[in-house]
């Protein structure tokens, strides 16, 4: 420099006032970032020392000539941008609230502050030397290798990081930044080599241009720098804005530093600059703070961040309970530059908990109740499939019960068609004798004046043939009592042997008139037995009969009885046996067991029309049946026949505790009555 | 008014007389056959006389009957089965058949005219009315 202002050259001057220029432009540069910025001190100071640089200027070209002026302004400049460099070089806080430091800027205007102090002080060292003789080379010398050093040192190796950022930068203000950086560094090597000169390196010269476009370049450093510094400035602001979650930024002293907006709202202050420097711990609840020593050292040694639960305290209203997570922020060294707490809103989380143990709770009652509906369902299943096995046996019973109807029914029908049939054979036996009877009366009355002796002919056989009829009236009435069970037993103690002999007796004039040899054997202690007199020899007359009709004349007929002992397991069981045998003309084998039945006459006889009434067999049967005794014939055609009844015995000590009382008085006493019906065996009723 | 021939049909009817008639009785009832037979010589009737169905059969190809009285249970072949023997012999069908029978269910009667049967009496009968019967059968 030094040159004069009243240089006749115009672009001289021009040069000499561009640096009055560009610190207009600095002025306006500042004044942006400030407005838009808001916060970023290191413009406010950039601008401070332009403002001052500007006045100090206006000021010295007044009061002193131009070279002194220019000289006041260039030191005042270089001192207050040297100022921010040796804030960085100390990392003063000053800086770093913001949470932005540009090295690399800050190095550059140190720099150049020291290149522009040095320029100057290269005439004045010039001078000095010639004015006050200071020992011209040690001092000179010493500063020289100083700045050399310093030169060296700084440059290298801010240019390298300018360089390495400047490659990884993406587009945008940072990279324009580095360039505009490294375009200035260049410049400031060209001033560096202007100083050299000036120390008399016998270096080529450089222009005093390459210094103002270093300015230049500062310049449009500035900026963007600034821009930087806004977009990260802005960036921040416009998360505290539109965050959900509250974020705290705390001093490493525990005072807030900034909060987003929403907290600050919800804590009642129109914005969040009006919390800032609050202690942080104020916010919460006591019980709960942010900030405490055990916390914060845990996270500077583990350098983790640290989840917490605290309460916001909000006012007029319950505390905010947040899920905190905070953390630490580091500077390169380590150190513990600030705290970040990022807190989530749990209200809605708890409510949203607390709405699903509600239902949760409310499932459970409805699972509990359904369990319940279940256990009533199975119970009353249970219940159903027990009624259903009753319906089953019911079913069952009923078939069973249907079956025995049916059977019954079965019966009835037989035992219908066996009575159609009985009345069938009753009406014809008692028709035969009926129309003789008729016939004959009807022919006495209508021829008057037969001989006497047909008349007795008729006579007699109308009288035969009524006693006949009487014969079956009286065999049909006792059959039908006997099955009725309407028969009178007079029952007592008997000696079969006494009745044989009796029927023996009765029928010895029949015997003798067909001459046949009748003999009686019976055992000689024959059990007594316990029925009626008169039926018993009912039932050994009709055996006897039936004998004394099938043997021809000439023939043998032979009553018996004997003691048969039953071996059937029953203790002391003996049976009395009756048999009344023939030489006759015997039984087929189909015959032996249908003469029993009703009606059944042997009609293929020998002599003719039988005279029986066709009942006598049935009769007995009935009878033998009613004392428990069983009757039957053995027989074989042309072999005779052997037709045998049992009846139980009555036993010793019966006998003798019975006595022998054996009339009808005792008979009386003893009578026994059946009056249970037998329906099923009756076909009459009477 | 009757044709010469008829006349003497008529007449040849009524020439034969009744002692020409003959009459069989069936029955296994001995009285029955008695008072039958009885009553109907007195009336001046040829009259035979069978037991069983068999013999009546003999009876019946051998005499030649002009009427016979069946009764229908009787041993070795009953009343119907001679009366079904009678109706399918060409020979016999101008021999009158009644049944005289001690059965007298409807469907006995039925039973008995399907056989074939002219008549069917039930038992007990009235001598005269049967001798009507057999005067009016005979003109």
């Amino acid at each position: 420099m030094g040159m004069a202002l009243d240089s006749g050259f115009p672009l001289l001057s021009l040069l000499a006032a561009l640096p009055a220029i560009l610190s207009l432009l600095f002025v306006f540069a500042a004044l942006l970032l400030l407005l838009e910025a808001q916060a970023a001190r290191f413009t406010v100071l950039a601008t401070a020392a332009v403002a001052v640089w500007a006045v100090g200027y206006a000021f010295t070209m007044q009061a002193t000539g131009p070279e002194e002026a220019l000289l006041w302004i260039r030191v005042s400049t270089a001192g207050l941008l040297l100022l921010p460099a040796l804030c960085y070089l100390f990392n003063a806080s000053l800086v770093q609230p913001a949470g932005l430091s540009s090295p690399r800027v800050l190095g550059l205007l140190a720099l150049a502050a020291l290149f522009e102090t040095l320029h100057w002080l290269h005439p004045l060292f010039v001078q000095g030397v010639e004015r006050h003789s200071w020992g011209y080379f040690p001092r000179y010398g010493l500063a020289f290798l100083a700045f050399m050093a310093w030169f060296v040192v700084t440059f290298w190796v801010i240019l390298r990081d300018t360089w390495r950022h400047y490659r990884q930068a993406p587009k945008g203000p940072v990279r324009s930044r580095d360039r505009a950086l490294l375009v200035a560094w260049f410049f400031c090597f060209c001033g560096g080599w202007d100083i050299l000169i000036g120390f008399g390196v016998p270096l080529p010269p450089v222009s005093y241009v390459p210094v103002t476009l270093f300015l230049l370049c500062a310049f449009v450093l500035l900026l963007s720098q600034g821009k930087i510094e806004f977009l990260e400035h802005w960036s921040l602001a416009s998360v505290l804005q539109s965050t959900s979650d509250s974020i705290f930024l705390v001093h490493p002293e525990g005072a807030l530093s900034a909060v987003d907006n929403r907290t600050a709202a919800l804590l009642g202050y129109e914005s969040p600059k009006d919390l800032r420097g609050r202690p942080v711990n104020e916010l919460f609840n006591d019980d709960t703070p942010l900030f405490c020593p055990e916390t914060i050292q845990r996270i500077r040694s583990a350098k983790q961040p640290e989840s917490l639960q605290l309460d916001l305290k909000t006012p007029g209203g319950p505390a905010v309970p947040l899920r905190v997570r905070l953390s630490g922020i580091f500077d390169r060294k380590g150190r513990l530059l600030g705290l970040v707490a990022i807190g989530r809103d749990l209200r809605e989380e708890i409510e949203k908990t607390e709405q699903i143990r509600q239902a949760n709770r409310a499932l459970q009652e409805k699972i509990a109740e359904i369990e319940e509906r279940t256990l009533e369902l199975s119970r009353t299943n249970r219940e159903l499939e027990q009624s259903q096995a009753i319906v089953k046996s019911v079913l069952s019973d009923m078939e069973a019960s249907q079956k025995k109807l049916e059977e019954a029914y079965i019966r009835l029908a037989e035992a219908d068609r066996a009575k159609d049939a009985f009345l069938a054979s009753v009406s014809h036996e008692f028709r035969t004798p009926l129309t003789s009877i008729r016939s004959f009366s009807e022919l006495l009355l209508s021829y008057p004046d037969e001989p006497e002796e047909t008349r007795r002919d008729f006579l007699g056989i109308i009288l035969q043939e009524s006693e006949r009829l009487t014969r079956l009236v009286n065999d049909l009435l006792d059959l039908a009592k006997i099955e009725s069970g309407r028969q009178i037993w007079r029952d007592e103690e008997l000696d079969l042997a006494e009745i044989l002999g009796s029927v023996q007796q009765s029928f010895s004039a029949l015997t003798a008139g067909k001459a046949l040899s009748v003999t009686v054997r019976v055992d000689r202690h024959l059990p007594r037995v316990f029925a009626d007199r008169d039926r018993m020899f009912q039932v050994v007359s009709n055996l006897m009969a039936n004998a004394v009709k099938f043997t021809p004349c000439g023939g043998t007929i032979e009553l018996g009885a004997e003691a048969v002992k039953i071996e059937d397991g029953r203790p002391g069981s003996t049976m009395v046996r009756v048999w009344v045998s023939d030489t006759g003309c015997g039984i087929a084998a189909a015959d032996l067991e249908r003469i029993f039945e009703k009606f059944h006459q042997a009609g293929d006889t020998l002599t003719g029309k039988p005279e029986g009434t066709g009942l006598g067999l049935a009769i007995s049967r009935e009878i033998v049946q009613h004392y428990g005794g069983t009757i039957w014939a053995e027989s074989a055609p042309g072999k005779g026949s052997r037709l045998v009844f049992t009846l139980p015995a009555l036993p010793e000590r019966d006998v003798s505790e019975a006595g022998r009382g054996r009339g009808r008085n005792r008979g009386h006493e003893e009578a026994t009555t059946r009056e249970t019906s037998r329906a099923d065996k009756s076909t009459l009723s009477l | 008014m009757y044709s010469a021939s008829s006349t003497q049909g008529a007449d040849q009817r009524l020439e034969k007389s009744l002692a020409d008639r003959k009459i069989l009785v069936v029955d296994d009832e001995p009285f029955i056959l008695k008072s039958l037979t009885f009553v109907l010589k007195k009336e001046g009737f040829h009259v035979d006389s069978a037991t069983n169905g068999l013999e009546a059969l003999e009876v019946i190809r051998k005499e030649k009957p002009d009427l016979v009285f069946l009764d229908i249970m009787m041993p070795k072949m009953n009343g119907l089965e001679v009366c079904q023997w009678i109706r399918q012999d060409p020979q016999l069908q101008d021999i009158h058949v009644i049944i005289l029978t001690a059965k007298g269910q409807e469907a006995d009667r039925e039973k008995g005219l399907q056989i074939g049967a002219d008549e069917y009496m039930t038992k007990p009968f009235s001598p005269s009315m049967v001798v009507k019967r057999i005067r009016e059968i005979f003109g």
